[in-house]
């Protein structure tokens, strides 16, 4: 346990990061264009490893940093084929429509996913769908990774959970507000540096004294050997589980409209290839070698997770920091895993704007704002919805949490047909995309209901299949066949 | 707006569709494991399956780079 000494001068490590969050939120803000491209767009010119960092630091959450561990603990060697599936299929994705999504956006001064949905198809009433469902699933998200940041500071007794709350989202509010886009990149690059450094770090300090990878590898088939077989510690990963999530997290994610909205923004074509490098980099470091060698070992370190002080699988990282690491470098890893967070936080506050103003509001009252009216609005957008998000994160409803982070990444899925299979068919029609996205989330959002209703687990797979894909099954056909019934109207 | 894509990074998509394909198919491969000079069969699998993709990737990346649009 480590003394008051030690807590205060982790507290004031944690302190110092927050503060020099703010002021490269400061900075950034004074470099402003005060045009709307440039609050949300960064005047479409981030460059290749400006775009690099902010996109591996907005796609490794708090989840990656902690919770990617606790699922190698969970689910053993099975875990691996989500960086697996990821890595190729975001990659490729990237590759043959990034750059066309980056034209296609530049041409029509597009700042939203939703609106490539309108200028593509010509459908407002598409546009607004993807708008409410990206902004409502995100919504979810951001309250939990700000309680999930502060819950780590807490326990670790580095300061209070409510004034943890606040300072991470108040901080990460604030430089949102001043400097727009060009506050979050610069932080997230600063972010995605510590969190790959403390990550790295961690790694090394708590596996070479362990053995090395042998060493671990073979305490943890002497441990528990499910960790290296399907399907895995809890059986979880049975075949149909395996295949649907092999196809639908990877899908989910890409299409997430903050990580999305990312192609817009790339300077030109090398830049652009900071996506992908920024993908790889990031599995490289945290995903493929140190998380699962952690993972695997964990348990046969700590003992089962029910008898550690608190039993949550995703501490299973400082509580082997606190065994296996001098008491300074706990202060540096929460910083690594608050930046982690808020790196994805703040992308995802700005995005929220982004598809308030562009894909609902201006829709519905038939006109588009100025800039200074996209920028005072969108500001006052981030504030309420950062409100809120923590509001319902403090005293969650926990049937519409459950519901909403339990829907995001199928849901987000079902922007597929639209978004990727729409840039290769041209005969998709704007009959055929309304149509199967109503139908993708609202089997997706009626299965995750009736899940929750009556308490179906696990709660995001339904008879062993991805929920996503099940709105994929009738998303894809119906757009097709949809879009072949109305080609005389097109 | 069409890209011109290079003929070799066509391949490597194929080559990466290959791979990919592979990967979702390998779960009878990974219900039961041995070990291989001190790592177990599965766990080396896919660490060579991610190491195949991330090469295909990198290929990927750098003929796309090397293409017009």
């Amino acid at each position: 346990m480590i003394g008051e000494v030690e807590r205060v001068i982790n507290t004031l490590v944690v302190l110092i990061y927050m503060v020099a969050m703010i002021v490269v939120g400061y900075f950034a803000g004074r470099a402003s264009k005060r045009t709307a491209e440039d609050y949300y767009l960064m005047s479409r010119e981030v460059r290749f490893i400006l775009l690099m960092f902010t996109y591996l630091a907005t796609l490794q959450s708090m989840v990656a940093f902690l919770a990617g561990t606790a699922s190698y603990m969970t689910h053993g060697v099975a875990y691996l084929i989500l960086p697996i599936s990821q890595g190729m299929l975001m990659t490729f994705l990237t590759l043959l429509l990034g750059w066309r999504y980056r034209e296609f956006a530049r041409e029509h001064g597009i700042l939203s996913q939703g609106e490539l949905v309108y200028y593509r198809y010509g459908t407002k009433l598409g546009q607004i769908i993807v708008g409410v469902a990206g902004y409502l699933f995100n919504l979810a998200y951001i309250g939990i990774q700000v309680v999930g940041m502060a819950y780590i500071l807490w326990v670790l007794g580095v300061m209070d959970y409510y004034v943890a709350v606040a300072l991470i989202g108040g901080i990460t509010l604030i430089y949102v507000l001043v400097g727009g886009l060009r506050a979050v990149v610069w932080s997230d690059f600063i972010q995605g540096l510590l969190m790959l450094l403390f990550f790295v770090v961690t790694g090394m300090f708590i596996l070479i004294p362990l053995g090395g990878v042998l060493g671990i590898l073979n305490l943890a088939v002497n441990y528990n050997p499910d960790l290296f077989r399907l399907p895995g510690p809890a059986k979880f990963y049975t075949d149909s589980v395996y295949i649907t999530t092999y196809i639908i997290l990877p899908l989910g994610l890409w299409l997430s409209p903050h990580l999305f909205i990312r192609h817009y923004f790339a300077k030109d074509r090398k830049s652009l290839i900071g996506i992908p490098a920024g993908i790889l980099l990031s599995q490289a470091i945290m995903w493929v070698f140190i998380a699962p060698l952690l993972g695997f070992v964990a348990e046969a370190i700590l003992g089962p997770v029910k008898q550690w002080p608190i039993p949550r699988a995703d501490l299973a990282i400082p509580y082997l920091l606190m065994k296996f690491a001098p008491w300074w470098l706990i202060g540096p890893v929460l910083v690594g895993a608050v930046a982690a967070g808020m790196s994805t936080v703040d992308s995802q506050m700005l995005a929220e704007a982004q598809i308030l103003i562009r894909d609902v509001i201006e829709p519905i009252i038939g006109r588009r704002f100025s800039d200074e009216e996209a920028i005072k609005y969108g500001r006052i957008i981030i504030i309420v919805t950062s409100v809120i998000a923590f509001i319902i994160a403090l005293f969650p409803p926990p049937l519409l949490i459950d519901l909403m982070v339990g829907v995001a990444f199928a849901g987000f899925a079902q922007f597929f047909p639209a978004l990727v299979l729409g840039a290769f068919i041209k005969r998709i029609n704007k009959y055929g995309v309304v149509t199967g996205l109503i139908a993708g989330l609202g089997t997706v959002i009626t299965i995750q209901i009736y899940q929750l209703i009556y308490k179906i687990t696990p709660i995001g797979y339904f008879m062993g299949i991805h929920n996503g894909a099940w709105g994929l099954l009738v998303n894809i056909p119906l757009i097709l066949i949809v879009s072949h019934l109305t080609r005389s109207k097109q | 707006m069409e890209v011109f894509l290079p003929k070799r990074f066509k391949f490597l998509v194929v080559l990466g569709l290959i791979l990919w394909t592979v990967g979702l198919l390998s779960f009878p491969f990974l219900k039961d494991f041995t070990i291989i000079g001190g790592i177990p069969s599965t766990l080396l699998y896919l660490w060579c399956l991610q190491i195949a993709m991330w090469i295909v990737a990198i290929f990927g990346i750098i003929s796309w780079l090397r293409g017009g649009s």
